[in-house]
C-alpha cells in the first residue's frame, strides 16, 4: 500500500517523469496511428485488389479439341449449388490497342505506361452487377483535379455510344463502344468519343493458322476498380460483342464469376462448386485422367486440368497445393501473393515501429535509474523503518508502472483522436501548412484510409507494458538491493 | 535486574575499504534493560553509529551476536529482520531523514504504512488521530500538513521522534539526535526524549556528543576505538521513570 502511495508521490516529485509519460505516449500514439492507417490501407487495398473479382471465379479448362458448351449449361449447375448467390459470365481475351496510325503495333514505347497490350473483358452488365463491384467501378468519382470527368454517362447502360462526346458520332450507325480502365485512359491520353483500334487474333483449329482480327471501337467512358494493374490494362465491352461480333467464335464465355452467400466461407463454397461441376461432367471441370501414372501429383496440378479434387488428394504435408492452377478459386486465392505481401508489410512496420516503444522504455530506464539514485537515502530510511527489499522494489516498479499506464492512456487517447480526425488533419496539413501527406493520384483511393483494429491496439498496449516493465524492473531491482546503511549515509 | 531487552555479545564489525580492512567494532558487550535510557559516548568514528546500526538490525555484524529479547538476530531472515525493525525498533537520526515528499503527519504514519508496527491494531482514522496527538504532544499540532522543507531543524527532529515512536516500538535508537541543532533546540529535543522515556517506558539508546544529554542519562557507555571503555559503563538498570 505504502509502495503505491510513495510511487505516486515520487512520480510527481520529479517533473522529469512527465517526459517519460510523454515518451510512452508518443510511442503508443505512433503505433496506434501508423498501424491503423496501415490497416486502413490493407482493408482498402484488399477492396482494391479485389477490384472486379468475384467471391469465386470458375474457369473451365477444356482439353485439346474440346469446345466449351454454352454458359447456360454451367449456370444451371452453379445456381443450384447451395451457398451460391449469383453468377455471371465473362469472356476474357487479349488484344492490342492503337489510338492512331502506327507502323508497328507490337512495338512498345519505353515511356511510362504506354503499352498497347490490353485485356478485353466481355461481360453482361445486368448479371455482372449482381456479382461483382462493377456497378461501383462505373460510378467511381473522378480523380479530383487530375482527370476530367471521364466516367460513362450512364452506369446502368455503360456501353451506350458516347453521343455527347467529340467528335460527333453517327446517330444512325453508332460505333460499338468500350469502357476503358481509368489508368489506361489517362496513359494513352484518350478522350470520350475517341475511336480506338483493337487488334487480336484467334487460332483456327482446322487450318492450324492464326487469324488476325481488328476492329474500331468508340471510347464510351472509364471505370475504376482501384486495382492499378487492372485499370491500366483492361477494356470492358459487352460479352456478345466480344465473343460474336469481334472474335466470331463459338464459345460464349471463358470464365464465370460467382457471388457466394457468405463471403467469409467462400473457400467451402468453392470446394462445393468444384464438386458439383465435376459431378455434372461438364467439360473442363474434371482432372486429367491419371492414366499417365508416373506423372507426379504436383505436375498434374500444374497442368490445365488440375481440379478442385486435387486439394484433397494433395499430400497432407510438404509441398503446398498450387491453387492458382485450380479452375475454381476464390478471389483471395487468385490474389494471395499480393494480399500476403501487404499483410507482411504491416507486420514489418509493426516490428520497426515497436522500436519507438523500446526507445521510450529506455528513456523510462534512464529516468528511473536517476530517480533511484536520487532517492537512495529515502531507500535507506524506508529500510530502517522496516520496508522489505520487495517493498522498495515495488515502489520504483510502481513509479514505472504509473508512468507506463499514464503514457499508454495518453497515447491511446491521442492515437484515437488522430485516427478519428485523420481526414481533417490531412486536409489541414495540405491546405494550411502545404504538407501533402496523401496523394490521391498515387493511391487509388481519394482519402487517407484508416481503420482501428481493437485487437491490434490491445497488442500494442500489451507489448508496451511488457517492454516498460522489463526496463523498469532493472532500476527497481537495483533499488531493492541497496544496503540500508550505505543508503542512509548517501548524500 | 530485569532480563535485558537488547544485548550485544562480542560484537565485531569490519569494513573493507579498497584493500584495507577497517575494524570499527572490536568486541562490544552491552546489555540494555527494558525502559533504560543509555547514552553512548565517544569521539566521531569511535563506532557509535555502527553499533546502533547493528543493534537496530540495519547492519550485520562481522562476528558476535545481537540479541533482541534473548533472540539471536542472526537467525532471522532478511524479511524477518525488516519486520522486527518495523515492530520493535524506532530510529532517530542526526539528519532527521524524513521523506521530503510526505508531510509531517504522513512521515509519522509511514512506519505503520510499511508494516503493522507494534501495539494494538487501529483503523486508519485512529492511526491518524494517534499520530496527530503524538505530534501535538511534541508541539507540532499546527504543523501536521507541512512538508519537511517547510519545517525548522528542531521541528523536523520532533517529527522524526514522532515517527520513531508512533508504531509503538520497544526500543528507540537515536543517533546524535541533537547533533545538528542549536543548543536551545537541542535542549528542547532532550526534554522531549526524557519525557517520552518517562511516560512510555520505552528503552532509549542514544549516541551523542551532547554533554548535557550525557550528564542527564542514568547510564553512560563510552566507546573508544571500537571498544567499550572499562569503567565508563555506569552500569545498573534503573527502573523506568527514574531517569530524570
Amino acid at each position: 500500500m505504502y509502495a503505491g502511495r510513495l510511487a505516486w508521490r515520487y512520480l510527481f516529485a520529479r517533473w522529469i517523469h512527465v517526459v517519460g509519460i510523454f515518451g510512452i505516449a508518443v510511442g503508443v500514439t505512433a503505433l496506434v496511428v501508423v498501424l491503423s492507417v496501415m490497416n486502413g490501407f490493407i482493408q482498402e487495398t484488399r477492396r482494391m485488389a479485389r477490384g472486379s473479382l468475384a467471391d469465386v471465379i470458375v474457369t473451365p479448362r477444356p482439353r485439346d479439341g474440346e469446345t466449351l458448351p454454352p454458359y447456360a449449361a454451367y449456370e444451371k449447375v452453379i445456381r443450384s449449388t447451395p451457398g451460391v448467390g449469383a453468377c455471371a459470365p465473362r469472356f476474357v481475351h487479349v488484344a492490342l490497342i492503337s489510338t492512331g496510325p502506327t507502323t508497328n503495333l507490337l512495338r512498345t514505347s519505353a515511356s511510362l505506361g504506354a503499352r498497347n497490350a490490353v485485356t478485353l473483358v466481355g461481360l453482361d452488365p445486368p448479371a455482372e452487377k449482381g456479382v461483382t463491384s462493377l456497378g461501383e467501378a462505373l460510378r467511381n468519382p473522378p480523380l479530383g483535379g487530375i482527370l476530367e470527368d471521364s466516367r460513362v454517362p450512364d452506369p446502368e447502360n455503360p456501353f451506350a455510344p458516347p453521343l455527347d462526346a467529340l467528335p460527333p458520332v453517327d446517330r444512325e450507325a453508332p460505333p460499338r463502344s468500350v469502357v476503358v480502365g481509368e489508368q489506361l485512359y489517362r496513359n494513352l491520353r484518350l478522350y470520350r468519343g475517341q475511336m480506338i483500334d483493337l487488334a487480336t487474333a484467334t487460332w483456327s483449329a482446322a487450318g492450324n493458322k492464326v487469324r488476325p482480327i481488328n476492329r474500331r471501337f468508340a471510347v464510351a467512358g472509364t471505370f475504376r476498380t482501384g486495382e492499378y494493374e487492372y485499370d491500366l490494362s483492361t477494356i470492358l465491352l459487352p460479352r456478345v460483342v466480344l465473343a460474336r461480333d469481334f472474335l466470331e467464335g463459338e464459345e460464349d464465355f471463358s470464365e464465370i464469376v460467382v457471388r457466394v452467400e457468405d463471403p467469409k466461407r467462400a473457400d467451402a463454397a468453392a470446394e462445393r462448386l468444384g464438386e458439383r461441376l465435376a459431378e455434372a461432367g461438364l467439360p473442363g471441370t474434371t482432372a486429367e485422367d491419371d492414366a499417365h501414372g508416373s506423372v507426379p501429383l504436383a505436375e498434374v496440378r500444374d497442368g490445365p486440368g488440375g481440379s478442385v479434387h486435387e486439394r484433397k488428394k494433395g499430400p497432407s504435408c510438404g509441398r503446398p497445393v498450387r491453387r492458382q492452377f485450380l479452375y475454381v478459386e476464390t478471389w483471395e486465392e487468385r490474389k494471395r501473393i499480393l494480399l500476403g505481401a501487404i499483410d507482411n508489410e504491416r507486420r514489418i512496420m509493426a516490428v520497426i515501429l515497436f522500436f519507438i516503444v523500446i526507445v521510450a522504455a529506455i528513456l523510462l530506464f534512464a529516468l528511473l535509474t536517476t530517480t533511484v539514485k536520487e532517492k537512495t537515502r529515502d531507500i535507506g530510511i524506508l529500510m530502517a523503518l522496516g520496508a522489505s527489499r520487495a517493498g522498495i522494489l515495488s515502489i520504483f516498479l510502481g513509479v514505472g508502472l504509473v508512468i507506463t499506464l499514464l503514457g499508454e492512456a495518453l497515447g491511446l487517447a491521442a492515437g484515437l483522436a488522430i485516427t478519428s480526425n485523420l481526414s481533417e488533419i490531412e486536409r489541414f496539413l495540405r491546405e494550411r501548412v502545404g504538407l501533402v501527406i496523401f496523394r490521391p493520384d498515387i493511391y487509388i483511393f481519394d482519402h487517407l484510409p484508416c481503420e482501428v483494429d481493437p485487437a491490434g491496439v490491445a497488442l500494442i498496449l500489451l507489448f508496451t507494458s511488457l517492454a516498460a516493465l522489463l526496463f523498469t524492473s532493472i532500476p527497481a531491482w537495483v533499488a531493492g538491493r541497496k544496503d540500508p546503511v550505505e543508503a542512509l549515509r548517501y548524500e | 535486574m530485569t532480563a535485558p531487552i537488547l544485548e550485544a555479545a562480542a560484537l565485531r564489525k569490519h569494513y573493507r575499504v579498497g584493500t584495507r580492512d577497517i575494524e570499527i567494532l572490536r568486541g562490544i558487550d552491552l546489555s540494555v534493560a527494558e525502559g533504560e535510557m543509555v547514552a553512548l559516548l565517544g569521539a566521531s568514528g569511535a563506532g557509535k553509529s555502527t553499533l546502533l546500526h547493528c543493534l537496530g538490525l540495519l547492519d550485520v555484524p562481522t562476528s558476535g551476536a545481537v540479541r533482541l529479547r534473548g533472540r539471536d538476530a542472526s537467525s532471522l531472515s532478511a524479511a524477518e529482520r525488516s519486520r522486527t525493525r518495523n515492530r520493535e525498533i524506532g530510529f532517530v537520526f542526526q539528519f532527521y531523514h524524513l521523506i521530503p515528499e510526505l508531510d509531517a503527519l504522513e512521515n509519522t504514519l509511514l512506519p505503520r504504512w510499511i508494516g503493522p508496527g507494534g501495539g494494538p491494531r487501529r483503523s486508519a482514522r485512529e492511526e491518524r488521530e494517534a499520530a496527530a496527538a503524538l505530534l501535538g504532544g511534541l508541539g507540532l499540532a499546527e504543523r501536521l500538513h507541512h512538508r519537511p522543507a517547510q519545517l525548522s531543524g528542531g521541528e523536523r527532529q520532533r517529527v522524526a521522534i514522532a515517527r520513531a515512536l508512533h508504531p509503538d516500538p520497544s526500543i528507540v535508537l537515536c543517533d546524535e539526535p541533537t547533533g545538528n541543532l542549536d543548543s536551545k533546540t537541542g535542549a528542547e529535543i532532550l526534554e522531549a526524549l526524557f519525557r517520552l522515556n518517562r511516560e512510555t517506558g520505552k528503552t532509549f539508546v542514544i549516541a551523542t556528543h551532547n554533554p548535557e544529554l550525557a550528564r542527564r542519562c542514568p547510564r553512560r557507555v563510552r566507546i573508544e576505538d571500537g571498544r567499550i571503555l572499562d569503567g565508563m559503563d555506569a552500569g545498573g538498570a534503573p527502573s523506568p521513570g527514574h531517569a530524570a
